[in-house]
């Protein structure tokens, strides 16, 4: 089980995540304010963030910066409805591990989850 | 969903939620009105979005089955060409979405979020960082550099000379960092991409002029400001600014992953004040024909290879040459060849002066002969570091070795030496019956037979004719392009120890030199070769084996790996069955499924085009058939011959459209007896009208229609009773062709009804269609046969309906319904033969 963050603007985007990853027996706290998302990894620790790229006042991009220095330990899974390969590419450059570009699929999001978490456990 | 701008990477404009609100209501209020107002206009509007639906269905499928043929043929070419096609497939998808969602934006604008989605994943596949641009631009062998920055030839020097103490020359590296600044302060990287787009499997022709283009333009791009100054500085500095250069070429990639032995320029005696164009020259040497060739074929994209030059002041040679650690043909002996002075001419396929052979095992040097310009303590000297060499890299070794006028060795190159798969080689006596038309040396090993082509001029080589035996004077670099076409390569002239060599053996292509007969070798003459023998005989010993020569590609490439990722967003067909409940726009996962999906979505769309208040008089024609059906047709292209424009009536044999021929030569055949008193029409609708008097003939609200063009065929039919609705398409493109029928309705008691479907049914299905039924209703589809098929299959359906008609009173049982439909099978048969 793991400690789970989504970070989304729309609120019902993340209770679509949390649902499904709850299922998967994961721990999932979900935010629409980027502070409380940042304010939340700090106080709780956490082992995936999932960021919208389009947020209320930063972009998903500077969220994931942040983060990294709360904790280079934490992957990253960035969200977006309107991908670019310009953003993509910024987004790996600072540590981000998987791209999810909705709409969200539920087996692709189970997927790219759970191969993050393998590879963090076989590093 | 949130109002978001889009990031749209194609450059629209994004729309907001308002605009698309406003936008589908706009087309809803569009659909309504020419419903109601203007239904010819509608259907010639829906007809025309489907025909673009059909068309970008063939494209982007052809699209699709191009790039998998690229991946599973290993098919040569540049990664920039894969990319185009994406981009290809991008715009006919978008194409494609444009036609279905002008038929329903509601129903279907969901799916440009899948395409986006997709499109995306396969450009994040396809995706390279840009070539970085930061400095240093000038390194020097001595500081311990890397290959990312210095290239593979600097980096092997560098690490040579740093950690192993060998003596190796002097020398900087203009790093890859410089390259790139180069290119894009004169903008050049998006020209250059789009130049090498051009370079599909199939355009290998263009690959000269791609290459003139492109080292045109560097040859004529404007020297950076920073890097002239830092590379004159350090020209001062190294005390290299008043001594002739030697600048060679040291790419990444190069001797490292693949050999690229040859592909690139070098330059020697090269005076200072001139190493500017010079350093440009070895740059452009990156896009010569042979280098393009030679990279692509080795699944590298341009950017993998960024150039770096190696800077060095030019060394007096008393001798110089290649040392293979490991003969090919004798793995317990190592190989020297030599010549006196500068030892290029060697390397680009000239006759070497002297060879040396060191028995490694023994530790004993044979004697070298009386040719050789080395004194045997130095040859002695030079095996040794080639065992070094061997020790530090852990394999067998190339290396360009000179003997300076002082007689101290210098390192000049050393990469891992390619050995060919040894086979066991046959001796001699394997052809105690062949004439033996001229013998050579072994080069490269392999047995090929094919029609000699001389060769005169090595610029020619990507114009050979495929099956040739090359016969050339030596082994230049540029041979590299005949590869994909030549079965083998005999030299005159030439030696073991050239560049050409090394890629032919990567290449697995057989290679003989030293061969003077073979000169007189006719053109067209067909010989065989084995190489491993030396000799060359008449006549054709050795079939090509098309497998082999899929052996020869390496399987693996870097390119093949972003081709296959690219592909796992593209080719998946996850939407199997239309009729399934998981055929829906959310179980799309990949653009094969959407594509797919668009197809099936727009043949349902077109099944429903007119409700049944029926075609209107806009443009239909009464059909004079011979079968009393009342029937009014509609030509949206083609349909019709091409005087028919003005006439009220059309005949049979003007009809044009293959599926409504298709079907009238079943209705009209000799299996289907038509009472001649019954007209079918909608008594129905007839008995309900409130008009004392309405001409049945003349009113098309009652009577059956068709619209067609050359291929298509919509077609509601009226039997009787019956209500029946065709939808089909024949034509060349097999993936394209169906068969949609749908049957409703019709009097009798319920259970008739069933007897009813129930033979419709069988007797379809014996003949392939897929049935589906529901109630009083019956379903079936013929999908993506040929053009044959469907048309005959068509032609069946036509009897079928045509003995259907007033069946109803008839059936009493099951058993009736079994013995009718096997004599109606048997009647469509006599008519429409099944091919055994």
């Amino acid at each position: 089980m793991s400690q789970i963050i989504v970070l989304d603007d729309v609120e019902d985007a993340g209770a679509m995540i949390k649902r499904i990853l709850e299922r998967k027996g994961h721990s999932v706290a979900v935010f629409t304010e980027e502070h409380q998302a940042l304010e939340y990894a700090k106080q709780q620790g956490v082992d995936i963030a999932i960021l919208d790229i389009k947020l209320k006042k930063m972009s998903g991009v500077a969220v994931l910066k942040q983060l990294k220095e709360v904790d280079p330990e934490i992957e990253v899974l960035m969200l977006t409805g309107y991908p670019t390969l310009e953003t993509a590419r910024e987004a790996m450059d600072f540590g981000a591990r998987e791209y999810l570009v909705k709409p969200i699929d539920k087996n692709e999001l189970e997927q790219k989850v759970h191969s993050i978490l393998e590879n963090r456990s076989s590093t | 969903m949130s109002a978001k701008p889009r990031e749209s990477a194609a450059g629209q404009l994004p729309l907001t939620r308002g605009q698309q609100i406003r936008s589908h209501v706009k087309h809803t209020l569009e659909n309504w009105f020419f419903q109601t107002a203007l239904p010819g206009l509608l259907i010639r509007k829906k007809y025309a979005a489907f025909q673009r639906l059909r068309q970008g269905d063939r494209s982007a499928l052809e699209l699709i089955s191009r790039l998998e043929e690229i991946k599973q043929k290993r098919l040569v070419c540049d990664c920039e060409h894969m990319k185009h096609l994406c981009g290809l497939l991008d715009l006919e998808i978008q194409g494609l979405l444009d036609a279905l969602i002008a038929f329903n934006p509601i129903k279907y604008a969901l799916l440009r979020n899948y395409h986006r989605k997709y499109a995306f994943y396969v450009n994040l596949a396809l995706m390279e960082d840009p070539p970085g641009t930061a400095p240093p631009y000038v390194l020097s062998l001595a500081s311990g550099l890397s290959e990312d920055l210095g290239g593979g030839k600097a980096a092997t020097l560098s690490v040579l000379g740093t950690e192993h103490s060998l003596p190796i020359p002097p020398g900087l590296a203009v790093t890859t960092g410089a390259f790139a600044l180069l290119l894009q302060k004169n903008r050049l990287l998006p020209a250059i991409r789009q130049e090498l787009a051009r370079l599909g499997p199939d355009n290998h022709e263009a690959i000269p002029e791609v290459s003139r283009i492109i080292q045109d333009w560097i040859m004529q791009a404007e020297m950076p400001k920073a890097l002239e100054a830092e590379v004159s500085e350090a020209l001062k500095q190294h005390g290299m600014a008043d001594t002739a250069l030697a600048l060679r070429s040291s790419a990444v990639g190069e001797d490292l992953q693949a050999s690229f032995a040859g592909q690139f320029e070098s330059r020697l005696n090269v005076a200072p004040e001139n190493w500017m164009d010079t350093y440009k020259e070895v740059l452009a040497s990156k896009y010569s024909p042979h280098a393009l060739y030679y990279r692509m074929s080795q699944g590298f994209t341009d950017l993998m290879t960024p150039m770096a030059v190696l800077i060095m002041p030019t060394i007096e040679a008393e001798a110089s040459g290649i040392l293979y650690t490991r003969d090919q043909n004798h793995p317990e002996q190592a190989a020297l060849y030599m010549v006196s002075g500068s030892g290029d001419k060697l390397a680009d396929g000239e006759t070497f002066q002297a060879q040396a052979v060191f028995d490694t095992r023994r530790g004993r040097l044979h004697d070298p002969g009386p040719s050789c310009p080395l004194s045997r303590e130095t040859l002695a000297e030079l095996f040794r570091l080639g065992q070094t060499l061997e020790d530090i890299f852990g394999a067998p070794q190339d290396v360009e070795w000179l003997v300076d006028q002082d007689k101290q060795i210098r390192i000049v190159q050393s990469r891992p030496l390619r050995m060919s798969e040894q086979q066991p080689a046959p001796v001699a006596a394997d052809y105690p019956d062949a004439e033996i038309l001229a013998r050579g040396q072994w080069v490269s090993s392999g047995q090929a037979s094919g029609r000699v082509h001389h060769l005169r001029d090595p610029g020619l080589s990507a114009q050979v004719p495929a099956d040739a035996v090359l016969v050339t004077g030596e082994l230049p670099p540029e041979l590299t392009l005949a590869l994909s076409r030549a079965r083998a390569v005999i030299a005159e002239k030439g030696s073991p120890a050239c560049h050409f060599a090394s890629v032919a053996r990567e290449a697995g292509i057989p290679v003989i030199c030293n061969a003077p007969d073979a000169g007189k070798l006719e053109d067209g003459q067909t010989v065989s070769l084995d190489s491993d023998q030396g000799v060359i005989l008449s006549g054709r010993r050795f079939e090509s084996n098309p497998q082999e020569d899929g052996k020869r590609k390496p399987k693996d490439t870097p390119v093949l790996r972003m081709l296959s990722k690219a592909l796992g967003y593209i080719s998946p067909l996850n939407l199997q069955d239309p009729g399934g409940a998981d055929f829906s726009i959310q179980a799309c996962k990949s653009l094969h499924d959407i594509v797919r999906y668009v197809h099936e979505a727009g043949v349902r769309e077109m099944f429903s085009l007119v409700g049944r208040r029926g075609l209107d008089s806009y443009g239909a024609k009464r059909l004079i058939s011979g079968i009393p059906l009342v029937m009014h047709v509609m030509d949206v292209h083609k349909g019709l011959v091409p005087d028919a424009g003005s006439m009220k009536t059309v005949r049979l044999q003007q009809v044009r459209s293959q599926p409504m021929q298709q079907l009238f030569a079943g209705l009209g055949s000799s299996a289907v007896q038509w009472d001649q008193d019954i007209l079918h029409y909608d008594w129905d609708a007839y008995a309900k009208s409130s008009a004392d008097f309405i001409n049945v003939e003349k009113s098309t609200l009652f009577s059956s229609y068709a619209i067609v063009d050359k291929e298509y065929l919509h077609a509601l039919l009226r039997f009787g009773y019956h209500f029946v609705v065709l939808d089909a398409v024949v034509s060349p493109q097999t993936e394209q062709n169906y068969i949609r029928f749908s049957f409703k309705g019709g009097g009798g008691i319920p259970e008739q009804r069933f007897f009813r479907i129930e033979l419709i049914r069988s007797v379809l299905a014996h003949f392939r269609f897929s049935v589906s039924t529901t109630a009083d209703m019956l379903e079936a589809s013929f999908d993506r046969r040929s053009q044959a098929d469907t048309g005959t299959n068509l032609g069946r359906l036509g009897i079928v309906l045509g003995k259907t008609v007033l069946l109803d009173m008839r059936l009493q049982d099951q058993n009736q319904v079994e013995a009718l439909a096997e004599s109606i099978i048997q009647e469509v048969r006599d008519v429409f033969p099944v091919q055994e």
